[in-house]
């Protein structure tokens, strides 16, 4: 579903943000990607969304190259940033309109799925109100609204569940898998631990741009017979 | 007492940092050169008005009276600076979110951000009103005494203004819990404050002399502080007691305000009212469209972006309007309609006017700010949504045209068959800058804002946008040079359709050369 071929990012020419990442995720997988403060999370997901061009590698999605066919490379995802900056002097239902058009979700069930994606987030109460208004946590949900509304076959999230209520968290990582059950993709980073390990199918580690480790979760938590988190802490201790 | 400087430090920094992103300097090195340079180009025609005025007052043998002229001119401007500059500093501060939580006393933090305005305003102080002091004070015989009085007055020059401006924005925030509509109240004294300028120095007429005169001594009466710095800069001690009196008075207000400012800053708007549930619309509509909507929502919804466009659109009929009124215009020979190329001229320049004046593309890319990546990750192509941009910016402009024609229609007898010609060149006009401009936001993008008048006023691609304007003359000039047989119709046309031509040129290096740039922006 999502192939990263050798993918390096440097913003300075000097440091690598990103260096030769190469990574596969499969169609019908939860993929958590993990890393401290700076190890290059946000920028692999806005290499993948195509927010930023890669220095050097290959990113396809869905068979498609990013570079190549952007067009039809970004049909197969929906991205949520890490922080919810969008217009907002528009109405949240503008909002989500917007974004269906320009995913050609069909008519016929457009209503129904915002209606079932606002209900379940408990933000349909709050659609007829200009985005401004909003707390960060309503915005953020709105945005993850807008990203489920077309069913893409690629979810990227980035760091997702910072700032929603228990609720609603509970709620995303139902439809993570939901999706997935669906057939769908879901390619998040967190820094939840005990979350990644609770869905994730596989989980990459990252540090420092280079990749650590891209495994199983229970393939590594058995060779390492640890947990998780004692896990994460030996793999990035320095390199 | 330590504490306290490094705060007025980190606000100054601050201050100089929005200024230099405002201007469209980045943070780059040489910012700080171009910055220099700016600053003293700026003072220059200060420095001028300042000494042209003592010249003026000197002329009617009244030297201290152009002291008061200039102390009640100085007593706008720095209001109408301070006003956007106080609600810039507690309502828009990049460091107020992390200052708050520290353990400071809260009159530090207030204090800290008033003192960098009155540095700022006593610097105004210094390009404004020292050279009318001290040449004042020369002439009064004094020499070493001049130079001192003259700089004291600088520094007690701009509390009394600046306690003021203080209250008026106590006033103003507390009436409007937006902050897009507070910052729109800057905008309009940023306006206002170009008026003090230009009708400071247009009052400075010969024929106005004796009204002058006669109104700054009256005005005096009313000002008390102009007068006392009239004796100040003539060397009066009992005058500069007063005015360091007031001061005194002055600081102690200042405290009081600027210790609410800073409490109101913190407080959140109010409630939201409940509404009643509302049926919502679901039909589908087109790409193309939903962008468009998008992109005219970013203008007219934010208070600044709209204001700022309104300004620009009516900027020239409005200056034509007050020509009418004051006879600078031959407004009948037109309404004669016997010179229909004059006619046509001006119907042309005023439809133009838009196009050339409210470079809309130029911000195209920076009003979006932050939310900028949205549109990058939607499956469209990069060439869609730049045309959209261009298009928004056409959409605006050439409404404003049509609307300019139609009235110039209702008043001027324009003969019909210039219409053809006209709305060809207006159009290609239009659509060729909103082209140009773009590639001027594409290589200076600037995202990062927070205040939306530093997105879209003194931002340096409008000037840039501005400056190349003026080369767009030699097109009709080398069409009436090339084809000498053509009347004005036939060069209008003409140019119309050279500039056709270099909009598809300059598309087309969009859709390949720069789309690719484009899309390297941000992220
Ligand atoms: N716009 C930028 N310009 C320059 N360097 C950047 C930029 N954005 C990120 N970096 C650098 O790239 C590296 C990776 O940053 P990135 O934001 O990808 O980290 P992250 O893994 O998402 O961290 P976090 O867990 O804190 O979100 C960091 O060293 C950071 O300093
Ligand atoms: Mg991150």
């Amino acid at each position: 579903m999502l192939v990263l071929e050798d993918v390096s990012k440097t913003y300075d020419g000097k440091r690598m943000a990103v260096n030769r990442l190469n990574l596969t995720v499969n169609a019908g997988e939860i993929f958590g990607f993990l890393g401290p403060n700076g190890a290059g999370k946000t920028t692999t997901i806005k290499l993948i969304t195509g927010l930023l061009a890669p220095t050097q590698g290959r990113i396809m999605i869905n068979g498609v190259d990013l570079a190549t066919a952007p067009v039809e490379a970004k049909r197969n995802f929906t991205y949520v940033p890490d922080h919810p900056e969008i217009f907002t002097a528009i109405r949240g239902i503008d909002y989500l309109n917007f974004l269906a058009d320009m995913y050609d979700v069909p008519a016929s069930v457009r209503r129904s799925r915002i209606e079932k994606y606002t209900r379940i987030f408990a933000l349909d109460g709050a659609l007829g109100e200009v985005i401004q208004s909003y707390s960060h946590g309503m915005k953020q949900k709105l945005v993850i609204c807008g990203a489920l509304l077309p069913q893409a076959p690629l979810f990227i999230l980035d760091e997702p569940l910072v700032g929603l209520d228990p609720l609603a968290a509970r709620h995303l990582k139902e439809i993570m898998k939901e999706h997935c059950a669906a057939g769908g993709t879901v390619f998040f980073s967190s820094h939840l631990l005990a979350v990644v390990d609770q869905i994730c199918d596989r989980v990459a580690v990252i540090n420092q741009g280079e990749l650590i480790i891209c495994d199983r979760v229970e393939r590594i938590k058995s060779d390492y017979a640890q947990s998780l988190e004692d896990i994460f802490l030996e793999l990035t201790k320095d390199a | 007492m330590r504490k306290f400087r490094a705060l007025v430090r980190l606000e100054l920094l601050e201050f100089f940092s929005k200024y230099r992103t405002g201007l469209g300097y980045g943070a780059a090195k040489r910012g700080k050169g171009l910055l220099v340079f700016t600053l003293l180009l700026l003072a220059v025609p200060f420095v001028n008005m300042s000494v042209g005025v003592y010249q003026y007052f000197l002329g009617w043998g009244r030297p201290a009276l152009g002291v008061a002229y200039m102390t009640m001119v100085a007593f706008l401007l720095l209001s109408f600076t301070a006003i956007p500059l106080l609600f810039s500093f507690y309502f828009h501060s990049r460091a107020a979110q992390f200052l708050a939580p520290l353990p400071l006393p809260a009159d530090y933090l207030a204090l800290a951000k008033m003192v960098v305005v009155w540095l700022y305003l006593a610097g105004i102080n210094f390009v404004l009103l020292f050279p009318v002091a001290f040449l004042t004070g020369i002439k009064a015989g004094h020499t070493v005494g001049a130079l001192f009085y003259s700089l004291l007055l600088c520094v007690l020059n701009p509390l009394p203004p600046l306690f003021l401006s203080g209250l008026a924005v106590l006033g103003l925030s507390t009436r409007t819990a937006n902050r897009n509509r507070k910052s729109l109240f800057s905008y309009f004294f940023a306006f206002a404050l170009l008026g003090v300028v230009l009708g400071a120095q247009l009052l400075l007429t010969e024929a106005n002399a004796m009204r002058l005169v006669a109104w700054t001594e009256r005005l005096t009466g009313f000002y008390l502080p102009a007068g006392w710095a009239a004796q100040i800069a003539n060397g009066s001690l009992l005058d500069l007691f007063k005015y360091g009196a007031l001061n005194v008075l002055c600081w102690y207000g200042f405290k009081a305000v600027a210790r609410k400012l800073h409490c109101a800053a913190l407080v959140l708007p109010g409630a939201r009212p409940v509404r009643p549930p509302v049926t919502f619309d679901f039909r589908p509509r087109k790409k193309y469209w939903q962008l468009l909507r998008r992109h005219l929502f970013i203008i007219v919804r934010h208070p600044v972006f709209l204001m700022h466009t309104i300004l620009t659109l009516i900027l020239p009929g409005l200056v034509l309007f007050i020509g009418f009124l004051s006879g600078d215009f031959p407004v009948e020979s037109l309404l004669r309609g016997d010179e229909q190329e004059r006619l046509l001229l001006f119907w042309v320049g005023l439809a133009s006017a838009p196009a050339l004046l409210a470079n809309l593309s130029a911000t195209a890319i920076t009003r979006e700010g932050k939310a900028f990546w949205e549109t990058r990750v939607l499956p469209v192509t990069t060439w869609m949504n730049l045309r959209v941009r261009m298009a928004t910016t056409i959409l605006v402009n050439l409404a404003f045209s049509l609307l300019v024609t139609v009235v110039f229609l209702l008043g001027f007898p324009l003969e019909y068959r210039a219409l053809f010609p006209g709305l060809l060149f207006v159009t290609m006009l239009t659509m060729f800058l909103a082209a140009t401009d773009l590639v001027i936001n594409i290589y200076r993008p600037y995202l990062h804002w927070t205040n939306p008048a530093a997105a879209i006023k003194n931002n340096l691609n409008v000037l840039l946008a501005l400056a190349y304007r003026p080369l767009l003359a030699v097109i009709p000039v080398l069409a009436a040079v090339c084809f000498p047989w053509l009347n004005l119709y036939g060069i209008l046309v003409c140019s119309g359709l050279f500039l056709s031509v270099l909009t598809l040129v300059v598309r087309r290096v969009l859709r390949t050369v720069l789309a690719a740039k484009f899309d390297q922006i941000g992220g």
